[in-house]
């Protein structure tokens, strides 16, 4: 559960304008590239103490391609110490999106997806396309298909999930 | 007179010696042979008296003797009567005790039964979910080395048409 401190960033972070969809991908990107390179979570904080205009070109740098309002949201947290925020922020923002409509899609595959194969699972939901919050994740304990989830909804298309499903129900027979 | 003088009898001499034995008859007769029979009852009825005594003493010996086997008799059957209920009582008991025995043997068998009954029904099914679990995960190693990209393309789309009739019906 976001903490106040967090729903507070998420909340600024809305209402910096922008397309949401793109800046919920743009803030999910950021915040799984400071989770997975710990080094550059660790230049981010050591940044927190520049001038501002050095702050604001470092950031630049670093998170090259990201729009204005996320790096902005970077160099607040820089500041004010609270890059591990990030998780929460992300969570809170999305919780916002919710409240407006967006759907959580969440696209578990075994193998990478093409943009045709996504594009057919997004068009078998019945989803408004322009109000989807999609995640691909790659999971090879699939084996093989797909696991679609859809806000609180969830569909196991995969092997992995129907030996699992084999295994609980044998397990209860059992 | 001649006739008893041919026989030697003197006739006076007769005479007074019947007088004589006349006056002994009267004199025995008056004085001794009531004393004498008196004597004689005495003793007969002593002797009498003595033999009533000891044929009572008798009888009463058989009495006691007839009573003494009586009661010998009573209690032999009494003894007899005893111990053939104690006998008939233990038999009782051991066939009861048996009987218990029995029972608490017959009910520990069937408990024994049971609970390996229960106990091999619970290793079969650990067995079971042993074998189940060791297939799955060899099913899942085989399959990730056998599934191709041209499988999981066919996957997706079958998920994609499978995903559209669920949405589909969610939708109704």
């Amino acid at each position: 559960m976001a903490n106040n401190t967090a729903k507070t960033y998420a909340l600024a972070l809305r209402n910096a304008g922008g397309d949401a969809r793109k800046t919920w991908e743009s803030l999910r990107e950021t915040n799984q590239a400071l989770a997975t390179v710990p080094r550059l979570k660790q230049l981010l904080v050591g940044i927190g103490t520049r001038p501002a205009k050095v702050r604001k070109q470092e950031i630049s740098k670093l998170f090259k391609g990201q729009p204005a309002q996320i790096q902005r949201l970077l160099d607040l947290l820089a500041t004010d110490a609270s890059v591990d925020q990030m998780p929460d922020i992300l969570e809170g923002f999305t919780l916002l999106l919710r409240q407006e409509g967006f759907e959580s899609v969440s696209i578990e595959t075994a193998r990478p997806l093409s943009s045709a194969n996504i594009s057919a699972i997004l068009k078998s939901l019945n989803v408004d396309r322009r109000k989807i919050l999609l995640e691909v994740v790659e999971e090879p304990s699939l084996i093989g298909g797909v696991r679609v989830t859809v806000g609180d909804r969830s569909y196991d298309m995969s092997i992995g999930g129907a030996l699992d499903q084999l295994a609980t129900n044998l397990e209860v027979r059992a | 007179m001649d006739i008893l003088q041919q026989f030697g009898i003197n006739g006076k001499l007769l005479i007074v010696q019947l007088i004589n034995f006349a006056v002994l008859v009267f004199v025995i007769w008056k004085l001794v042979l009531p004393r004498l029979t008196k004597l004689m009852d005495e003793r007969k009825r002593s002797i009498e008296e003595q033999l009533k005594a000891a044929e009572d003493a008798r009888k009463e010996v058989e009495a006691s003797k007839a009573a003494r086997e009586r009661e010998q008799d009573k209690a032999a059957a009494e003894a007899t009567a005893l111990l053939k209920d104690a006998k008939d009582q233990a038999d009782r008991t051991r066939t009861e005790l048996l009987n218990a025995a029995k029972k608490d043997a017959d009910a520990l068998r069937a408990r024994t039964e049971e609970q390996l009954a229960v106990e091999r029904e619970k290793l079969r099914a650990e067995l079971r979910a042993e074998v189940a679990s060791l297939t799955i995960e060899t099913t899942r190693k085989v399959l990730s080395d056998v599934v191709k990209p041209t499988d999981q393309k066919k996957m997706v789309a079958e998920a994609a048409k499978y995903l559209k009739k669920q949405e589909k019906v969610r939708g109704k």
